[in-house]
């Protein structure tokens, strides 16, 4: 298995910052490790998203009509929590980063994580990106991880798109044979759980315990 | 949204008794309905599972002993599962994974009849929360018309005409139910509805509540409200 160098009580976030939900989800993230003084790392995980009903073998003419009203339905509902999501970042309008600067940008979240930066920090690092009204190439996302880790900048002179986007590939494949589904998800000793409203009930499992003999 | 006797309600909430989201959620809404004084009309929506996670059925030793799923779809079911009962656990409830796929229409229109026949609302909780609670211990069956019956009177809702209504006019508004709610866009439950708006799933009281009360301030974040135990 790849080693993602999970350290078992932290948490760990898995995101794919071309999506909204994620980039709120690392918001509310920042927001909770700094409430719970807990200690969070935010890595990419780059998969489609999961659609089961495309699996699901064809039936009778009813069934497909069913399937596509319902299909259709879910989408209507992508977009609106889509506008949801933008609304909580206060954007009117999604951000778009071309092909390298994607690799890029998820190529540093991994260097951000290594280096253990914390949630708060990345959370300002992907806000100020996602919300700088620009198509976000290399360069614009070069200049962004420049500013908050400027010791990348001998790792990044040295940078490969094509090994980097196989980097990402093979790490995700490995994190969904852990069991992560979609992103955004968050991991801690092992569970996984998906999406980020989970954090009520993550409070409750980080919260350190009562050793017994003071009970 | 109106229900058959007209009243205008501000927010709609359709659930399916199948649904284990739905389960771990009607408490919370109901919680919703006391705190914030909005009445909630309740709507079933009958889900065709098999259309988009694909079918199963099991033996009482949970073997497996007719499936058209595929891995990611199993992986999906179990992890849904896997939350589900450990939210469930959370709230004090029992959550047995069912050995087939229901069809909860019949209860759904049950749903229909109690919201309209229902001297109190103590008396729907009652009804749905029995119906609830008894499906996911695996000792109601949801297809029974008879069951349904019984556990109308048992919550003390009028049930005389029930069964007629599940065979007839019941049946009708429940199909027509299914078509509209398809239409607006509700595709899974719990769903909330806000006028046009659709929230889905419980993560998504918090930012209901903040609809309700006239979006003030920032629009909350999605949570699983947790008991602290």
């Amino acid at each position: 298995m790849l080693d993602y160098g999970f350290a078992s009580l932290s948490v760990h976030m898995l995101v794919d910052l071309n999506e909204p939900e994620s980039v709120v989800g690392i918001k509310a993230v920042a927001e909770w490790a700094r409430d719970q003084d807990q200690a969070v790392r935010v890595w990419p995980f780059l998969r489609e998203p999961i659609n089961t009903a495309a699996e699901v073998p064809k039936g009778t003419p009813d069934f497909e009509a069913y399937k596509a009203r319902r299909g259709l339905a879910r989408r209507r509902y992508k977009d609106q929590e889509r506008r949801r999501n933008l609304q909580r970042l206060s954007l009117n309008n999604t951000w778009k980063f071309t092909d390298a600067g994607a690799t890029l940008v998820h190529w540093g979240l991994v260097r951000l994580a290594e280096h253990e930066m914390s949630a708060t920090a990345v959370s300002a690092f992907v806000l100020g990106l996602v919300s700088s009204n620009k198509v976000l190439d290399t360069g614009c996302v070069q200049a962004a991880l420049l500013e908050v880790m400027p010791v990348l900048a001998s790792e990044m002179r040295g940078f490969d798109e094509a090994a980097a986007k196989a980097d990402l590939a093979e790490r995700s494949l490995a994190l969904s044979d852990q069991g992560i589904l979609s992103a955004p998800s968050m991991m801690y000793q092992a569970e996984v759980f998906s999406g980020i409203a989970h954090l009520p009930r993550l409070t409750a499992l980080c919260r350190p315990q009562t050793p017994l003999g003071s009970r | 949204m109106t229900n058959e006797q007209d009243e205008v309600f501000v927010l709609s909430v359709c659930i399916d008794f199948k649904s284990p989201y739905a389960f771990v959620a009607h408490e919370l809404i109901w919680q919703l309905e006391v705190s914030s004084g909005y009445t909630v009309n309740w709507m079933p929506l009958t889900l065709n599972i098999g259309s988009f996670l694909g079918r199963a059925e099991k033996r009482n030793d949970g073997k497996v002993v007719d499936s058209n799923r595929t891995p990611k779809q199993w992986s999906v079911v179990k992890a849904a599962y896997r939350e589900a009962r450990c939210y469930a656990e959370n709230q004090g409830r029992v959550l047995r994974g069912p050995l087939k796929i229901w069809d909860s229409s019949i209860a759904g229109i049950a749903l229909i009849w109690a919201q309209n026949h229902a001297d109190t609302r103590g008396h729907l909780k009652d009804f749905m929360t029995d119906v609830f609670d008894r499906f996911w211990q695996r000792e109601c069956d949801i297809e029974d018309i008879d069951i349904l019956n019984i556990a109308l009177s048992n919550a003390g809702i009028q049930s005389e005409g029930f069964i007629d209504y599940a065979q007839g006019a019941g049946r009708e508004s429940h199909d027509i139910l299914q078509d509209q709610l398809l239409t607006q866009g509700v595709f899974g439950v719990p769903s909330f509805i806000i006028e046009d708006e659709v929230f889905f799933g419980r993560e998504h009281l918090d930012t209901v509540i903040w609809r309700l009360n006239g979006s003030q301030g920032p629009m909350p974040f999605v949570r699983y409200p947790w008991q602290a135990v």
